[in-house]
């Protein structure tokens, strides 16, 4: 094979050999700059291909934002008025009793809140979204009551004031009276109730709770 | 020797030399002028020897020793010799037929081969003028018949070959002074002598008739034609040197006024294999044009390359560059609507899904809500109007995840107290109440009858799923112990308690 190689004539082929080396010099200096150039352009191009897929997706999400929005902006708004949205308004379920009873004069009226604490929401919803913090404040209710309507009436009051959600949890209505000894007015009740109401209210992560308005 | 200047089927010059020191010499300055292209060397030498053979069924290498043999035993000392297959005998062993033909003699061929060799001139064959001569046979309609081709390339000699069915099979080169005086006289009897030689050598059988195909440049068709009209089975016909030349395409003039033209257009054009007798390294040079020209083509195909995907690769730059401006005006489009839609919630910043998790959680606590004992005691208080007998002394009611739960436990009664699920669950409606029968006109199965009524009747609404009696107000059981008193002082006819516990169950959404 050497000797072969050796043999070869080469000035016979010199001029063809640099031409064949000129032109694959050439063409792979002409592929190595287009190709660089067309990547270059590639490049940007796909880069502007992932950002209009990024704003389209945003777009699609700020399109489906906006849909939930216009559905539940107007209740969240009312729960927030409501304060069942962050901190709960304890003087103000306070005040309502107080101006209830104001109004029905009931012989006895006393509450007693307990401390509020968080209660599992896998018990109420199918699924549960770790960003809210539910809380049940109970409030028990003892109550001297002239008549069974009374105990309607007063938690029918609590509902109209709007001022919270809450969720009678037990309730026990006893006789203070022999079967038909029965009074009509005064401060001695005929009936004493004795209720356990649950407060709710819902607080957000600190993040959105911080930014809400 | 003479030197033809062919291109794209057409001569420009011819040169001859003689074969003299002087011939040599110019001849090799020609060639030194001349430009590096390949040259085919076409022979019509009276040295040129044709023998036929027959060669026993053979494959592959035995085969090829075989024909080498042969080709040894006529030409033991030329290099210009080959032997050509002609198809096989029809009978017998079938044997392959073949012809060995080469130049016995090369020693005239061999110093214009040297001078070639000098020079580096790529010699792409050494072309035997009679072999050719089989190509031109289908140009003149004659490759299936047997014909004597009576050709003349150059003014003293007289070329005669005898093809049978395209294959030649003899071929003789006459030495002829052709004056123009009773030339015709002499080619009629040169011809009617090579028939004989045919028929003798049973070449050409005495049965089968001859086709004399006469290639001249000016012949005396008469005389030839009258000389030969004596002799039976031979077909005679003239081909006028300009008619053949339009035929096999030759431009312009031919070269000299002979038909050695002819053969050499043969040779150029490419018709049929482009060597005869050319040894390896006689092409050697040949070899080297085929580097070069291998070289230019891959130089070339190469630059096309380059340049076509180059173009192909600015190209498609330049679609991308279209495409990513539209791409851009897209996206500034789509960010617009971005912009105006996410400024509306601005205010609001408490993502959408969180909004949507507070209201179904608020709504859901909101519904739970709706659930008081109210429908319970109003219920109840519906079924006491028909039995004022009855008489409630205390009602407890609560919510209860467990309707096996006591009554009378105070567990559960915070949400937050409720062990965690992996799933929502029912919430049932526990009433638990203590009441007592009003003993009127001590009649004991009276008042029996009316707790028994007022429980029928509370079972029979749809409100309560369960009404569990915890307590009867009179126990009639033989296994319980009874007394009275039916003094006509007494009160109470039995020494019995009148009072009832119930459970009342209802599931959610009762």
């Amino acid at each position: 094979m050497i000797h072969r190689i050796r043999n070869i004539e080469w000035d016979l082929l010199q001029r063809q050999l640099l031409l064949a080396l000129m032109a694959i010099l050439a063409s792979a200096a002409l592929l190595y700059i287009t190709y660089d150039y067309t990547s270059q352009y590639g490049k940007k191009y796909a880069q502007e291909r992932r950002q209009l897929r990024q704003v389209m997706t945003k777009y699609k999400a700020a399109l489906t934002d906006e849909a939930l929005y216009k559905q539940y902006v107007t209740d969240f708004q009312q729960y927030q008025d409501r304060q069942v949205l962050g901190d709960e308004n304890r003087l103000q379920w306070i005040e309502t009793l107080q101006k209830i009873n104001a109004d029905l004069r009931l012989p006895v009226l006393k509450y007693d809140i307990k401390p509020r604490q968080t209660f599992s929401l896998d018990n109420l919803v199918e699924s549960r979204d770790n960003r809210l913090i539910p809380y049940e404040s109970v409030m028990r209710l003892t109550l001297g009551l002239l008549h069974e309507g009374d105990l309607f009436e007063i938690f029918r009051r609590l509902k109209d004031a709007d001022i919270g959600i809450f969720e009678i949890r037990a309730c026990s209505i006893k006789r203070n009276t022999h079967e038909d000894d029965i009074r009509y007015g005064g401060n001695t009740p005929n009936l004493n109730a004795d209720c356990f109401i649950s407060w709710y209210t819902i607080k957000l992560e600190s993040e959105y709770a911080a930014k809400r308005r | 020797m003479i030197a033809y200047d062919w291109s794209s089927g057409r001569f420009s010059q011819a040169i001859a030399f003689e074969p003299t020191e002087e011939g040599f010499r110019h001849f090799e300055r020609y060639l030194k002028r001349s430009p590096q292209q390949p040259v085919n060397l076409l022979i019509d030498l009276i040295e040129e020897e044709f023998n036929l053979e027959t060669v026993p069924h053979a494959r592959g290498k035995d085969l090829r020793a075989i024909l080498d043999r042969t080709l040894k035993r006529y030409f033991r000392t030329s290099e210009l010799c080959r032997i050509a297959p002609q198809g096989r005998e029809k009978f017998g062993r079938k044997d392959f037929k073949v012809l060995a033909s080469g130049l016995a003699n090369t020693t005239i061929l061999k110093k214009w081969l040297a001078i070639i060799e000098s020079a580096r001139t790529p010699v792409k064959g050494v072309l035997s003028l009679p072999i050719l001569g089989e190509k031109l046979l289908p140009a003149i309609k004659q490759h299936k018949n047997r014909v004597l081709m009576i050709s003349q390339q150059a003014p003293s000699t007289l070329r005669q070959s005898f093809y049978d069915n395209g294959h030649i099979k003899m071929s003789r080169l006459a030495h002829h002074k052709l004056t123009g005086v009773d030339d015709a006289a002499l080619i009629s009897r040169d011809i009617i002598n090579t028939i004989r030689y045919l028929r003798s050598k049973r070449l050409l059988k005495r049965n089968e008739t001859v086709h004399v195909c006469i290639i001249t440049p000016e012949p005396d068709k008469k005389t030839i034609e009258h000389n030969l009209s004596g002799e039976e089975l031979i077909e005679c016909f003239f081909i006028p040197l300009s008619q053949l030349k339009s035929t096999i395409g030759v431009r312009g003039d031919l070269p000299t006024q002979f038909s050695d033209g002819i053969f050499a257009h043969l040779a150029c054009k490419g018709f049929g294999p482009s060597n005869h007798y050319a040894s390896r390294p006689m092409r050697h040079y040949y070899r080297y044009h085929l580097a070069r020209f291998s070289l230019r083509t891959i130089a070339f195909v190469t630059l096309a390359l380059g340049i076509a995907i180059g173009a192909h690769n600015l190209l498609k730059a330049n679609l991308l560059q279209e495409h990513t401006a539209k791409l851009r005006t897209e996206k500034n489009l789509y960010l617009d609507h971005y912009q105006a839609r996410i400024q509306q919630f601005d205010t609001f910043s408490v993502p959408p899904d969180v909004v949507k998790s507070a209201v179904g959680v608020l709504s859901k606590l909101e519904s739970e809500g709706e659930r008081t004992p109210f429908t319970t005691l109003t219920q109840l208080a519906s079924i006491m109007q028909k039995h004022p007998e009855i008489v409630l002394m205390n009602v407890r009611w609560r919510t209860a995840t467990n309707p096996e739960l006591n009554a009378l436990s105070d567990s559960q009664l915070a949400r937050s107290e409720i062990k965690k699920q992996t799933k929502p669950i029912p919430v049932h409606k526990l009433t638990y109440i203590v009441g007592k029968v009003k003993q009127t006109d001590n009649s004991y199965r009276q008042s029996v009858e009316a707790f028994g009524e007022f429980i029928a009747d509370l079972r029979q609404t749809s409100h309560f799923k369960t009404v569990n009696v915890g307590k009867t107000p009179f126990d009639i059981d033989p296994e319980a112990g009874i007394s009275g008193d039916n003094s006509s002082t007494s009160n109470n006819a039995l020494n019995a308690e009148s009072t009832f516990t119930i459970t009342l169950l209802q599931e959610s959404g009762q």
